[in-house]
């Protein structure tokens, strides 16, 4: 590099006392929340009641039958297409499911839900760079091994005002983000499961409507389905059976033969 | 990835078994994130400074796909849907890249720099 470059020798202290506890400290963190996150997301209370329960089954069922609905002859397709979509059938009737609004403001627990999905998301970490920033603060940590511009030095150096310190020197507070973001590729391998459920929950963060598990407005739901199931042509299967069977043993011969 | 389905007469589709596939997605992922882990230890220990040392990463990437085949899979279009998944998933993903980059930071500040 330039000749401005030379080695800072940090002392043994900063590494006994700063670096290998700040290491420590975040990966037991890391691991609390994990656990905490694991515990506290068992399924969500389900004080729905059976009518609610009915309705949303129902609209899974009118799914299954337009996609499958070619395995099952004419006449029952239709019979099963009448239940649901017809004049006196199910998605005709007005809903019992609340909207969501309602929802929101007559039940407490999901109020208690939600306060949960807080608690093990954002707050540990958000609380945790504050107690670092505030016990580490003013000295440079360590050194990143390859060389980087100089734009990078306000966000590597935080609180230090040095001029002519190398970029490449980082300061506790963005180490601690560097371990929390680096951290995660790790984890995936302790875990085996998709731990990058960070990204997924400051989204949720933003959005807190979105994340309301029962959040469907059920006769919007019931009108599209409706609309789904009278666009949807039926053909049975079994009539065409015996000339992909042909197709197929054409193949057959024909792969034998060479 | 749901099962293709049949074109009515035309060709027949391959079904794909979508746990199959993705349990083998988990492992490659498993690898990868193994390989960038270590791949950063050694690098960090051995005091490598500057960009270059961003090649080992790829290399030790592409060492991991190599190995993979040797073991058990010889034929890559079988376990996965395209011959190339083995070898450019999530080959440019950010967490890989950055586990490799923070396990080299550490083991070079630890050995290097105090």
């Amino acid at each position: 590099m330039a000749a401005g470059h030379s080695a800072l020798l940090l002392d043994g202290a900063v590494r006994d006392w700063v670096f290998i506890p700040l290491t420590l400290a975040i990966v037991l963190m890391k691991l609390l929340t994990q656990f905490m996150h694991q515990l506290f997301n068992a399924p969500p209370p389900n004080n729905k009641e059976l009518k609610e329960i009915r309705e949303m089954q129902a609209i899974t069922r009118a799914g299954r039958l337009r996609g499958f609905g070619r395995f099952i002859p004419e006449t029952s397709f239709k019979m099963r297409k009448e239940y649901f979509a017809g004049e006196k059938g199910l998605f005709s009737q007005k809903a019992v499911t609340r909207s969501p609004q309602e929802a929101m403001a007559t039940d407490p627990s999901v109020m208690v839900d939600m306060m949960k999905k807080n608690l093990t998301g954002m707050v540990p970490q958000l609380g945790m760079g504050m107690v670092v920033n505030f016990f580490f603060q003013g000295f440079v940590i360590g050194k990143v091994p390859f060389p980087l511009s100089p734009r990078f030095k306000p966000m590597l150096q935080r609180g230090i005002d040095l001029a002519s310190l190398d970029v490449s020197y980082f300061t506790s507070l963005s180490y601690y983000i560097l371990l929390l973001f680096g951290l995660r590729g790790a984890f995936s391998l302790v875990f085996r499961e998709e731990m990058v459920d960070e990204t997924a929950m400051m989204q949720r963060q933003m959005n807190p409507m979105a994340a309301n598990p029962m959040g469907v407005d059920m006769d919007a739901a019931f009108k599209q389905e409706k609309a789904a199931l009278a666009q949807v042509e039926h053909e049975w299967e079994l009539e065409s059976a015996e000339e992909r069977a042909v197709e197929v043993l054409r193949r057959q011969l024909k792969a034998k033969k060479l | 990835m749901a099962p293709k389905r049949q074109i009515k007469g035309g060709s027949i589709q391959e079904l794909v078994n979508p746990s199959a596939y993705k349990s083998n997605l988990q492992a490659l992922d498993f690898l990868r994130n193994f390989t960038a882990v270590i791949a950063g230890i050694v690098v960090g220990i051995c005091g490598v400074v500057g960009w270059h040392g961003f090649i080992y990463h790829f290399l030790s990437q592409l060492a991991c796909a190599g190995a993979m085949i040797l073991k058990g899979c010889t034929k890559p279009a079988q376990y996965f849907v395209s011959w190339n998944t083995l070898l450019f998933h999530s080959a440019l993903s950010s967490t890989t890249l950055l586990s490799y980059i923070l396990f080299w930071m550490i083991f070079y500040n630890l050995c290097h720099v105090f």
